[in-house]
């Protein structure tokens, strides 16, 4: 009975105290936002300045007014961070003049300096924040602080170094490839292509050595960017991968066979089709589909009695799609009148009219 | 000698206290477990751009699976919403599963459909397939309208899952409104795992009744006026926000909600596709998939996500109330009855030690045992075995744990999401769990109660679930 009514009062209590706080923490919030929005105004008027602040006539760029209040201001937690966050999310859509100025204000008020003590933070979300500031920024002169950060065991700050160093060094960047010992992610390579079609291409050097990387990630990713940039050059060692021993590797070498192909990649593609595990099976059948010159029908249709109707379809679709007799031999194989090619036939023939 | 009454007395006094020690401290894990967890996603989540996503080749083919019965009323408007879906790789697949109403002719006069010729890969067995229909319209290229004989809701995720050609599904119920990045948070967990395959992930599901709705388009979030779609609004922010992620943290996560989830289609189908026998098949397909990954050996992960990525209208009478957690019950047993090798097995790691062990004592379980022990408790004091006081104190002292429970789950609720910003809401909210246990917890109760019952009888029905609607903006 007392263990019960101990309990029952430490429960009620603990509740009043969360509601008690829940209370207190709303009616901080609604002071804070108060704040924000005055804040916001305070910053928008400063960096609408600095972005449309002219040089001195000497050419060198002068100090950037800023009131002693902001100054102030700036010594505040809260409104520090808000601050950062306007001038990095200002800096990313700005270039040329503009953004050149709203780094000189990020320096001018020391938030370079406070970004490389957060550097030193032992939390990794502190670390991958200060990291992201430098990149934004362009700090080039803290390359060396960041490279060391693109092999780091947290994958945010990994991810948000690589981004970093391709923010300030473009394609010249992707050198932390040779380095890299952890498995890129899907996501991670989406992230540095998409932050790669920002920066001036330029001359892309060092594909073919990352093509025989021991980290099986930095050949997927590399096979990755000869798709994305048409490197042609590189045919012959996007082959090569497709003997790599991990299988999404060769899925990815198909896959990018499809944008660099020439007269023989389907017959190169086929050749290996029987060593193939069924995925990359459907892949390379489904690359013929789109690249063709088929030259031998027969090994096709000879795939076409495969025991599954997927890999059955892929087959059909190549063979309608990778030569131009395909159809017209797909129609008169003797198994076109039955069950499933008979139904798969319509569809296909609707797919080349589409 | 100790007498009969004695041990009774002693054995339901001491053996009620035992579980519901045990349930508590499982609670007080699941709550301080799951804060860490949020955290960790909110801090990385301010790093994600999901616009990068959104237009990439690179990312992840998806197609979404939409079931809709005699959903003609609002169909045109909840097809409208998937296809303006902001995601490059995506295919809209709405499976009519033999609606007797008006759904299909409408479907194919406002999209302008035309009968396709298409092949369907009868991998997953299912009910005759009518028809595959696909736009004139360009703009509407995303979209397949399967019609098919009426066989429910797994049959008809099935049909979608042989027509669809993409990597991955995204199961919705029709009528949910989605949030517009919901597809691309959900994507996203697929992409971020080299050590793990990840299976299968979900999102938190919010309740939509009294938010403004319109075009298929969450307006304004508001807090339910009406006291059961409230206290099952504070359900599901206790369910998701903490149950759900201390489970993703241990990776053992048994259920993805069937109303919004993605799966890896190459492990569904693999493992078969979704089973029609049971009423419970959102949970049934996880527990096979992770039962199947385990036995392969393969390292997995059913992955789940905090954010707010769906909102679907929860039942506002009694009457509908106990039809679903009826056939939630019914789900929880069948799935449990269909892979009871799986009980305290350490062949199958966490699953089979703790995830398992944990649906059968405190989901399947609890409320049988709440219910007996009550009647029980109800005997033994009215014999005079046990006082009245101690009964009443057991009561109390389970109450003010429920009520601490759920306040800190709005507290949870009001430093990550705050999604019912005004200090009145929060207000209800807290009325609402005091008044949870003495009203809506007594009914949950009950209702699964009747579908342990129902399955003993072998109703295997889903019980019709009426809707309401959602409310519109005022012009």
């Amino acid at each position: 009975m007392i263990f019960f009514e101990v309990l029952l009062s430490f429960f009620f209590t603990l509740a009043i105290c969360l509601i008690t706080f829940l209370s207190f923490y709303l009616f901080l919030r609604k002071t804070w936002r108060r704040e924000y929005v005055k804040w916001d105004m305070m910053i928008d008027l400063l960096l609408r300045k600095a972005i449309f602040f002219h040089e001195d006539n000497a050419g060198q760029l002068a100090s950037i007014p800023v009131t002693r209040r902001l100054k102030a201001n700036l010594r505040n937690k809260r409104f520090c961070k808000q601050f950062v966050k306007k001038i990095i999310a200002a800096k990313r859509n700005m270039s040329g003049r503009h953004g050149e100025n709203l780094r000189h204000l990020y320096i001018q008020l020391g938030l370079d300096k406070k970004a490389l003590r957060l550097l030193e933070s032992r939390k990794w979300h502190v670390r991958a924040y200060a990291i992201q500031q430098i990149g934004t920024m362009g700090l080039k002169e803290q390359l060396t602080r960041i490279y060391r950060y693109t092999n780091n065991k947290n994958d945010l700050v990994r991810i948000e170094a690589q981004i970093a160093v391709l923010n300030l060094f473009g394609f010249e960047g992707l050198r932390f490839l040779d380095i890299i010992s952890y498995q890129m992610t899907e996501w991670q390579q989406i992230r540095l292509l998409k932050e790669l079609s920002t920066v001036p291409q330029a001359e892309l050097t060092g594909i073919d050595k990352w093509l025989t990387s021991g980290n099986p990630s930095v050949v997927i990713f590399a096979l990755k960017l000869v798709r994305n940039y048409h490197r042609y050059e590189l045919y012959e060692n996007t082959v090569s991968c497709l003997d790599h021993g991990d299988a999404s590797v060769r899925k990815q070498a198909i896959s990018t066979l499809t944008e660099i192909y020439t007269e023989s990649t389907s017959e190169e593609l086929l050749s290996r089709f029987d060593s193939e595990t069924y995925k990359n099976q459907i892949a390379i059948m489904n690359a013929i589909a789109v690249i063709g010159g088929v030259q031998n029908v027969s090994t096709l249709l000879g795939y076409l009695g495969a025991e599954k109707h997927e890999m059955k379809f892929a087959v059909a679709r190549a063979l309608v799609n990778g030569s131009a007799i395909g159809l017209e031999c797909l129609i008169n194989d003797s198994r076109s009148t039955t069950y499933p090619l008979r139904d798969m036939i319509p569809q296909l023939k609707s797919e080349i009219k589409w | 000698m100790v007498s009969w009454q004695s041990f009774l007395t002693d054995f339901f006094t001491y053996g009620l206290l035992t579980y519901s020690l045990l349930l508590l401290s499982c609670y007080i894990f699941i709550a301080v477990f799951s804060m860490g967890e949020i955290r960790n996603y909110l801090r990385k989540n301010s790093f994600t751009d999901y616009g990068v996503l959104a237009g990439s080749r690179q990312a992840p083919s998806i197609s979404i699976l939409a079931p809709a019965y005699n959903e003609g009323a609002n169909i045109i408007e909840n097809v409208r919403s998937l296809l303006s879906i902001n995601y490059t790789n995506l295919e809209v697949i709405i499976i009519n599963d033999g609606s007797r109403d008006d759904s299909l002719s409408k479907l194919i006069e406002v999209y302008d459909l035309y009968k396709a010729d298409f092949f369907i890969n009868g991998q997953i067995e299912t009910k005759e397939v009518k028809g595959v229909y696909r736009s004139r319209k360009a703009v509407y290229r995303k979209l397949i309208v399967v019609d098919k004989q009426n066989g429910g809701k797994a049959d008809a995720l099935n049909v979608g899952i042989n027509v669809s050609s993409n990597d991955y599904i995204v199961c919705i119920d029709v009528d949910c409104i989605l949030e517009q990045d919901a597809i691309l948070k959900l994507a996203k967990p697929f992409l971020e795992n080299t050590k793990e395959r990840v299976i299968a992930t979900g999102g938190v599901i919010r309740i939509a009744n009294s938010c403004i709705v319109e075009n298929g388009r969450l307006l304004k979030v508001k807090l339910p006026r009406q006291f059961l779609p409230r206290v099952q609004t504070l359900e599901y922010i206790r369910a998701f926000l903490l149950g759900r992620m201390a489970w993703s943290r241990l990776n053992g996560l048994l259920l993805i909600s069937g109303a919004f989830g993605a799966f890896d289609k190459e492990i569904v189908m693999k493992c078969g596709g979704y089973n029609h026998k049971t009423v419970g098949e959102d949970m049934e397909l996880v527990v096979r998939m992770r039962r199947y990954m385990e036995e392969q050996g393969i390292a997995h992960k059913v992955s789940f996500i905090p954010d707010p990525l769906c909102w679907t209208e929860a039942p506002s009478t009694f009457k509908i109330l106990g039809r679903q957690r009826n056939r939630w019950t019914r789900g929880t047993i069948e799935t449990l009855q269909m892979h009871k090798v799986i009980f305290f097995n350490p062949k199958y790691g966490l699953l089979g030690m703790i995830s398992y062990p944990y649906w059968f004592f405190f989901e399947f379980l609890a409320p049988l045992v709440e219910f007996f022990g009550f009647i029980a408790f109800i005997i033994l004091a009215s014999f005079g075995l046990i006082q009245w006081s101690f009964f009443l104190s057991l009561l109390l002292f389970i109450f003010s744990f429920g009520f601490l429970y759920s306040v800190f789950a709005i507290l949870m609720e009001v430093l990550t999401y705050n999604q019912y910003k005004t200090n009145r809401n929060l207000l209800l909210l807290i009325l609402t769990a005091f008044l949870e246990p003495l009203i809506f917890h007594p009914f949950v109760v009950w209702s699964a109660i009747k579908g342990n019952i129902d399955l003993l009888r072998k109703k295997n029905s889903w019980g019709e679930m009426t809707r309401k609607g959602f409310t519109k903006e005022k012009v």
